[in-house]
């Protein structure tokens, strides 16, 4: 037993080389380009409905400014800051509940300090994030950056590290988060 | 070389070898199969840059490590292996003497492990550790020299080259042992 690790390792080797069981490269090369075409559909899925989510709050904005599908509806309807399916898929996935954000919004909490709540999570090692409390993250991480209410709200809710990532990808505007707090 | 013929070439020539790393890596064949030929997937996709690498082979390698340690994937290929395996024929046994050293290389950290294999069996110095995982030269010795110990107990030697000191200072003891 007491050979050399190289000569230990390439026995190793040498097994799983000659016992494994490839694919052809040809059955590889089809599901990369099929995987391609979907992802490319996808974005450009995703694509037009950033389009319509910006046209919404810019409906909003400018309430005299609207866009051609807009034309006629009121600009400010309470549809127009109503969440995408994206924003729906990507919070549900995460088992954020509307409770929860509308929580968060009449808090105050801007997108932009969900995504820097995020970025701080993100910077947390597995082994922490595993233990994620949100009082680790407000009083660690963001306690100057929020203010006792915004941290009492936080603590309250008792968001999971997922689930604030997930409130980032789903990048609400300002519209739906006022729309949130109103309901 | 037409795209797909490269590609198919590059596959039949440098698979098997990379499935032979991931498994002293991973010490799961169906695990280190599926991230192997999940890698090369992602490589077809982005086939036009990477067929212009200087080392395409290490491109493969670092993704299908990545894709291994990842845990949502690991967990993924897991399902996936299981598929697999239900559609395979029974793998060889494998000996009792590489089972030992699977077993020994799964309770060392994945990062000194990685260096293991990448020093040890693909064969590369420090310095191209370094270039291929982005860890510092320090921190690749210091995971080496962990892994080494760790496995020290089930290898008689670490292929390294003797260092002449140590050399001299042998020879020098045999000297006044004879003495």
């Amino acid at each position: 037993m007491h050979d050399s690790l190289r000569t230990q390792l390439s026995d190793l080797a040498g097994y799983a080389s000659g016992n494994a069981r490839l694919d052809a490269p040809a059955a590889l090369r089809r599901h990369g380009t099929r995987r391609g075409w979907r992802r490319r559909g996808g974005t450009a899925l995703l694509g037009l409905g950033v389009v319509a989510a910006v046209g919404a709050v810019a409906g909003i904005a400018h309430p005299g400014v609207t866009g051609p599908d807009a034309a006629g509806a009121p600009a400010s309807s309470a549809s127009s800051a109503q969440l995408t399916a994206y924003q729906t898929t990507v919070l549900a996935t995460a088992h954020v509940t509307k409770a929860q954000v509308a929580a968060l919004a009449k808090s105050g909490f801007t997108t932009a300090q969900i995504s820097a709540l995020a970025a701080a999570t993100a910077r947390l090692t597995q082994q922490e994030k595993n233990a994620l409390t949100t009082a680790r993250i407000a009083a660690g991480y963001l306690a100057r950056y929020l203010t006792p209410a915004e941290r009492t709200a936080l603590l309250r809710e008792g968001l999971k590290a997922t689930q604030i990532a997930a409130l980032a990808k789903a990048h609400l505007s300002a519209a739906q988060l006022a729309a949130l707090s109103r309901n | 070389m037409p795209k797909a013929d490269d590609f198919d070439e590059f596959y039949a020539t440098t698979s098997r070898r990379l499935v032979g790393q991931l498994f002293a890596m991973t010490g799961d064949l169906h695990e280190a199969e599926d991230a192997v030929q999940e890698a090369y997937v992602r490589a077809w996709q982005r086939w036009s840059r990477i067929q212009g690498y200087h080392d395409r082979e290490a491109w493969i390698r670092t993704v299908a490590y990545r894709i291994s340690v990842n845990a949502w994937s690991k967990a993924r290929n897991r399902l996936t292996a299981h598929h697999r395996a239900s559609r395979h024929a029974e793998q060889p046994e494998i000996s009792p003497d590489l089972l030992t050293l699977v077993s020994a290389l799964r309770k060392i950290p994945e990062p000194q492990r990685w260096v293991i294999v990448l020093h040890h069996l693909v064969g590369l110095s420090i310095e191209e550790i370094v270039a291929e995982t982005g860890a510092p030269a320090g921190t690749v010795k210091a995971r080496l020299a962990r892994g080494r110990k760790a496995l020290a107990p089930l290898v008689s030697d670490f292929d390294e080259p003797r260092s002449p000191r140590i050399h001299l200072a042998e020879q020098s003891r045999e000297t006044i042992a004879h003495a």
